[in-house]
Order: structure tokens, then C-alpha cells, then sequence
């Protein structure tokens, strides 16, 4: 798997803050990218397109991230989840990390924990 | 941020009037050294590393000089010398001012000496890392937001708004006074909730127009019509905003509070509570926050 193979789920209901992410995306010349608008919008893509590695907000509408997070991993204990999000409380990092996600990045996102995510799933990090 | 509130002092002095404050501010915006340079220009940091700083300024509600000491880039000694070599905003509005004829010399440091006395910011020339529990008293004196229940949060919510405001909009604003809403804004309305053992209703009132310059100031992009970008932006930082609240919150009182997802377009304020109005006054024109206890 190499930056241009690996496919990437990125979820959030902003439309700003998907295409910030999915312009960063193609600048470092991932390709395979998929948008989710909320939490189940992500769970029923994470289950048909089964990626790599998924890009999750916190604060969504429907179904928010933690709860996308519990359902991906029971569908897939190995899913790779990073989660994004403004409300960085260690309430929320505990929650997240308890549900299975592997990290959090702090919005508003720095370009080079996204890289740094990617990279640590590209060596193969669980 | 003190040259802000002194700009809304002179404004209700009546000693300048808006578009000379306006063009004041703006001046004020461009010519004002901030820190970050003066470090670069001292050789106190690098690009690189006030870069760094940056970054973090956007996801932490701490200041420059904070995060610098923090990150062991500097010593709190040379930050302190450092901030001795930054001029006064207010000292810098008042030169602008004066220089545009908008008011004399001895109006205005007369006016100055006024506003100092009156927030209680005698030695405002000794600029230090203390600055922020300044702001925080300034901010406290100027709004009243005792219609609410637990205002003193609802004022650290406020001093928040003000420290996002400068980090992600502009410093070219001119507070203006809260006042209390009866009815809706004709305006577009942007909302979000915070619950847990805090509830509060938050929003942004405005123009079509200002809002797509504030978000195109937010995004650092050139909107030029009211779009989902545009919608988009304007919830990012609010989002953002209420995020770092709940983040500040759960740090210094390990109150656990949650965000619903912000609402565009959607005005759900019940106006037999108490509602305040917080106008924020920038070129491009004014933005009306919105606060109220959700009961």
C-alpha cells in the first residue's frame, strides 16, 4: 500500500472541512478518497468500500463519531480510525480511543498529524 | 485586544466617529507589530517555529508568549523582554488617530488615561504574560450578563469569543455593548447547543454579505456568493469556537460538556428567556453573537 493506493474514508458533516482535508489529501497524492456527510453516512460507506484508514469527526448530525466508531470496529475490529474533531476534552479522547479509534487530530487540523496518521498506517501500525 | 474596547470608549466619548474608528482599526491591523514578528526580527525564533506556535494558537486558548515559554523555545526572561519591546495597541490606535486628524494629542492620551483608570489598566505599558487575566477583567467590567444563569461561565465563554475572534477573523472589530433580544434578527441565524451540566444556546446573527466575508476571512478563501462554503464556514467556527470552550472547561473544572451539530438557518432561541446580543463591529460589517441559558 503507498499514498496513492490507500483508499480514505473522510467524514464530517462540513463541507469546508471535507475539502480542506480531501485538497490536503490530493496535494500528498492520495487518490482513493471517499466522502461520508455523518455517522451512519460512514458506517454504510466503511462497509461497502471497506478503506484503509478513516478521517472522523465527533460533533456530527444522525450519528456522531463515537458512536460510528463503536459500530465500524464491530464490524471490523482492525478498522483503522482517526478521529477529528474541535472537542478534544480527554473525555472525548478516552471515549474515542475506548471505542477503538488509533488517534485524534485537533481541528483545526494540522496537515502534518494527517500525513503523520497516514504514514504510521502505511508502516503497518495497528 | 485593549485597543478594541479603547476604540468603543472614544466612539462613546464621541470624541471619533465611526468611519474614522473603522479606518482607525484597520490602520491599527497593518502597521501593529505583532509578537511573532518582533521574535523573528530579534532572533529570538524562527519562521519555522513561530509557524509551530501558530498551529497551536489555533487549537489551545493560550497566547503567544504562553505557548512559547511552554514549547521551551524561550525563556519566560526574554519573553518578557520581548513583550517590554512590543508597543501598546492602544498606544498605536491613538497615533494612527492623530496622524489621520481624527483627534488631537491631548484628547486622546487624555481619553487613554480615562479608559486606563476606568478598567483598571494603570500599567498597560508593562505589557507581560499576565495580560490575559487583564483581558479577562476588561471584559468583565465592559459586559453584563447577569440576566443569565451562570453568567461568570457565560463570561468566560465571552473573553473565549474575543481571544477566537482575534485568532481567526480579524483584530480590526470594535465591540459594541450587549443588549438584550426580544425578537428575532431579519438577519441569517447560525446556532449550536452546548449541553451537560452547562446548557447554553449559542449563535451568529448577519447579513448575507458579512457573513461571506467573514467566512471567506475564517477559510482563507474568496467567497463572493453565499454558498454551502459559505453556510459551512460560518459553522466551522462556531463549532470550532464551542469546541475549545468545552475543551477549556473540561481542563480548568473538569466539566464534561457536549456540542450538538450547528444548525444554518434555523432560530430555535425562545425569547421569554433572556437573550443577549453581542454586536462585533468589522469593516466589512457587523456580526451579532448570540447567547442564552437553554432551559
Amino acid at each position: 500500500m503507498t499514498l496513492k493506493t490507500i483508499k480514505i474514508l473522510v467524514c464530517d458533516d462540513s463541507v469546508l472541512a471535507r475539502k480542506k482535508l480531501k485538497d490536503y489529501l490530493k496535494i500528498i497524492g492520495c487518490n482513493q478518497i471517499i466522502e461520508a456527510t455523518d455517522g451512519e453516512n460512514a458506517v454504510e460507506l466503511y462497509k461497502e468500500e471497506n478503506p484503509d484508514i478513516v478521517f472522523l469527526d465527533i460533533v456530527m448530525p444522525k450519528k456522531d463519531g463515537i458512536s460510528a466508531v463503536n459500530e465500524i470496529i464491530a464490524y471490523d475490529p482492525d478498522a483503522y480510525i482517526v478521529m477529528t474533531s474541535s472537542v478534544g476534552t480527554q473525555d472525548n479522547l478516552k471515549q474515542a480511543l475506548k471505542a477503538g479509534a488509533r488517534d485524534f487530530v485537533q481541528k483545526p487540523i494540522d496537515n502534518d498529524m494527517i500525513l503523520k496518521s497516514i504514514e504510521n498506517k502505511l508502516k503497518g501500525g495497528k | 485586544m485593549f485597543s478594541q474596547f479603547f476604540g468603543n470608549y472614544l466612539l462613546n466619548e464621541n470624541l471619533v466617529t465611526p468611519e474614522q474608528l473603522t479606518d482607525g482599526i484597520q490602520e491599527v491591523q497593518r502597521i501593529h507589530k505583532r509578537i511573532g514578528e518582533l521574535a523573528i526580527r530579534y532572533g529570538y525564533l524562527t519562521k519555522e517555529q513561530v509557524e509551530q506556535i501558530h498551529i497551536m494558537q489555533t487549537q489551545q486558548d493560550k497566547r503567544f508568549g504562553e505557548l512559547v515559554v511552554e514549547a521551551k523555545f524561550m525563556t519566560q526572561e526574554d519573553m518578557e523582554k520581548l513583550l517590554a519591546l512590543q508597543k501598546n495597541d492602544c498606544e498605536v490606535l491613538c497615533k494612527v488617530l492623530i496622524d489621520a486628524n481624527a483627534i488631537s494629542s491631548e484628547d486622546c492620551h487624555h481619553a487613554l488615561e480615562r479608559f486606563r483608570e476606568k478598567y483598571r489598566l494603570e500599567d498597560l505599558n508593562k505589557l507581560s504574560l499576565l495580560q490575559t487575566t487583564k483581558i479577562n477583567i476588561l471584559i468583565n467590567d465592559f459586559y453584563d450578563l447577569t440576566g443569565l444563569e451562570n453568567s461568570e461561565v457565560f463570561m468566560k465563554y465571552l473573553t473565549l469569543l474575543f481571544n477566537n475572534i482575534t485568532r481567526f477573523i480579524g483584530t480590526d472589530f470594535t465591540p459594541y455593548k450587549e443588549y438584550i433580544m426580544k425578537k428575532p434578527e431579519e438577519n441569517l441565524y447560525f446556532s449550536q447547543g452546548i449541553t451537560g451540566p452547562f446548557k447554553a444556546k449559542s449563535g451568529i446573527y448577519a447579513s448575507e454579505e458579512t457573513l461571506i466575508a467573514m467566512a471567506s476571512r475564517y477559510a482563507e478563501e474568496d467567497f463572493t456568493e453565499f454558498d454551502e462554503y459559505v453556510e459551512a464556514s460560518i459553522c466551522d467556527f462556531l463549532n470550532l469556537h464551542n469546541g475549545i470552550f468545552t475543551v477549556n472547561m473540561s481542563n480548568e473544572f473538569q466539566m464534561e460538556l457536549k456540542l450538538d451539530p450547528p444548525l444554518e438557518n434555523e432560530c430555535d432561541l425562545d425569547f421569554n428567556d433572556t437573550v443577549y446580543c453581542i454586536p462585533i463591529n468589522f469593516p466589512f460589517g457587523t456580526l451579532y453573537f448570540v447567547i442564552a441559558n437553554d432551559s
